[in-house]
């Protein structure tokens, strides 16, 4: 019986979510064959990661083009840094605080932001991470002006004392929230959101009430953000009004079209492969824009679907993966 | 706030405003026309104003230097834009294939600055203007800078340059029709190529003329990229995505109250576009939401798009 398009098979959702698993696996290994320097170019892409698959649930699953996922990571990066220094939280705690903080304004702001037009969304989106970082850095009592903030941290989770520890927890966080994600994007919930990416009409029609999942789900990527937000202020431990910067923003989209927009591993293949390319790219030279933009070229011309489309023969989901047009 | 001070911030405003415009104007007809939304339009801006540099190096900043830099850096930019357009993303919006024209944009944005940081390294760069346009004129006690007064005058004939092209002659006809159904208009027998590829050159010619006039203002350096996208995004959307002007009316709203904002504080400034976007994007969703203004019937290719996908 079909409800809202078929159930994925099994082998499909093995397809869809292998490759990121075998990633997660390669990065638990890591530690014990590579020095610090590689473990901390993983700790960066666990953050860029988890930023892109934030982004990829508006714009993959559900066709709601953000500009502004910054505001959420920055969001998350601050409350986590605040709560440990002001409330001697442990970063567990102070993280999950984070979230809540940020799912609440998420929650807020979105209630507005989803009933706007494609066009207003997108700049809306944006005019919000970039309203807070206006907030971050004229506020010099509560976080730090334009020098931001120094995070406390107990010496088990200081990354210059103890990397491997920091790197661990990283990990093992990031891999909750994704094994999180996984379920819910093939769950039925997760096929209603591509319902309403192919055609919101038609899923209103069928009864779908649009503007709640549509909230719903941007309330779920503030979280997945502020989760990377709050992980990057561990292993930086300083947190600066860049963290709200647009250019964060862009690479998400850059890293979730990179790796395979709508697909689950897409955005983690993304951020490996650009995390890769940056970090060999920048020890032959500090002009890495051009390699980037000439690895972005190669990918839209060789790979237009992304890299996922290269370990796999047919894309698992859909036809055509853009944001929706009707309404 | 006397009067002198009220003349020189609306002046100073008038010439943000119109070097605004110019970039929101490329990018409203790349945006509101071919639908491509142009991530590069900041890279663009700062080619421009880079190549003006290196323009003004070799021939000195003369009329006859800047004279050149004001025609030629656009007319190359734009000609390199119609090759962008030919080679690559032409063949994005056969395929409908908004994604690949995102990643495409970016990759020629990074591409662009890479290339500026490879050809001019990371140091900014000055340039001065010639000997006549420096200083300025005293009016009712306000001091009036000549150059701004150029860029106004020269934003002014771009503004009826562009108001002309587009409603006074067939190819400006031809580009509101495909703003409004570009299949119907190719049905019909209009090489919609070459008009995409033309409208695509003007919008990136109009891009780099905004940063060739910025050059002179201050440092050019890589900063210029976000200052420019950003704003020129704002404008766009702000006046109505395609609406040549309302872009005009948000770049002219936008640039004197920011003029006037600075006025007070920095930091208001700043938020200046943000502020005014926000306030129009609410009121017109909420206009919306009372069936103001009334809804016009669905355009045949919004039509027929949604009813391929669904399927």
């Amino acid at each position: 019986m079909r409800r809202m398009g078929m159930a994925p098979s099994r082998r499909a959702m093995l397809a869809d979510g292998g490759p990121a698993l075998a990633l997660l696996v390669l990065a638990a290994l890591l530690p014990a064959v590579a020095s610090s320097e590689y473990v901390l170019l993983a700790a960066s892409m666990i953050v860029t990661a988890l930023v892109a698959v934030s982004f990829n649930l508006l714009f993959g699953y559900t066709g709601m083009f953000s500009f502004g996922q910054a505001a959420f990571y920055g969001l998350g990066s601050y409350a986590t840094v605040l709560l440990m220094n002001q409330s001697s939280l442990s970063f567990y705690l102070a993280l999950a605080g984070a979230v809540l903080v940020t799912v609440a304004v998420a929650g807020a702001s979105g209630a507005v932001l989803v009933r706007m037009e494609p066009v207003a969304f997108v700049m809306l989106t944006f005019a919000l991470s970039a309203l807070l970082e206006f907030a971050a850095e004229h506020t010099p009592r509560l976080a730090g002006g334009d020098s931001g903030l120094i995070e406390s941290l107990p010496s088990g989770l200081n990354v210059v004392v103890n990397v491997n520890g920091v790197y661990y927890a990283m990990l093992g966080v990031a891999a909750a929230v994704l094994a999180g994600v996984f379920v819910f994007v093939h769950s039925r919930s997760g096929l209603i959101l591509r319902g309403i990416r192919e055609d919101a009409l038609r899923a209103r029609t069928l009864g779908v009430a649009v503007e709640r999942r549509r909230l719903g789900v941007f309330a779920l990527a503030g979280a997945v953000a502020a989760v990377g937000g709050g992980l990057s202020a561990l292993s930086t431990q300083i947190v600066y009004p860049d963290v709200f910067d647009w250019k964060i923003s862009a690479n998400a989209l850059i890293v979730t079209l990179l790796g395979g927009v709508g697909t689950f591993s897409g955005p983690v293949l993304g951020a490996v492969g650009l995390g890769l390319i940056d970090f060999y790219v920048g020890k032959l030279s500090t002009d890495t824009l051009l390699v980037e933009g000439l690895v972005l070229l190669a990918v839209i011309l060789l790979a237009p679907r992304g890299i996922v489309s290269l370990l796999r023969p047919k894309p698992l989901i859909g036809g055509r993966n853009r944001p929706t047009k009707g309404r | 706030v006397s009067l002198a001070t009220f003349i020189g911030q609306l002046f100073a405003g008038l010439g943000l405003a119109f070097v605004l415009f110019f970039t929101a104007a490329g990018l409203n007809l790349v945006w509101g026309v071919l639908g491509v939304m142009n991530f590069a339009a900041g890279s663009v801006y700062m080619l421009g104003a880079y190549l003006t540099t290196s323009v003004i190096a070799r021939l000195g900043a003369s009329a006859l230097g800047w004279t050149v830099a004001l025609v030629a850096v656009p007319l190359a930019v734009g000609a390199l834009g119609a090759v962008a357009e030919v080679a690559l993303l032409r063949r994005t919006y056969r395929a409908q294939d908004e994604n690949r024209q995102f990643m495409l944009t970016l990759a020629l944005s990074y591409l662009i600055a890479g290339a500026i940081v490879l050809v001019f390294g990371t140091h900014f760069r000055t340039v001065s203007l010639p000997g006549a346009l420096n200083g300025g004129w005293s009016v009712l006690g306000a001091t009036l800078s000549r150059y701004t007064l150029v860029t106004i005058f020269l934003g002014l004939v771009v503004t009826v340059a562009i108001w002309l092209g587009l409603y006074r002659t067939r190819a400006g006809l031809l580009t509101r029709a495909a703003v409004d159904d570009r299949e119907m208009l190719s049905v019909l027998g209009v090489d919609v190529d070459r008009l995409y590829s033309a409208v695509f050159a003007v919008g990136i010619g109009l891009g780099a003329l905004g940063g060739v006039l910025i050059a002179p203002q201050g440092a050019v350096s890589s900063n210029l990229e976000t200052t420019a996208l950003v704003p020129a995004f704002i404008v766009v959307v702000t006046g109505g995505l395609g609406n040549m002007t309302g872009a005009l009316a948000a770049a002219l709203a936008i640039g004197i109250l920011q003029s006037f904002a600075a006025l007070h504080d920095a930091t208001l400034a700043q938020l200046t576009p943000y502020v005014v976007m926000s306030v129009v994007l609410g009121a017109r969703a909420a206009a919306g939401r009372w069936g103001w203004p009334p809804a016009r019937p669905r355009s045949r290719r919004t039509a027929t798009t949604a009813r391929s996908t669904a399927g």
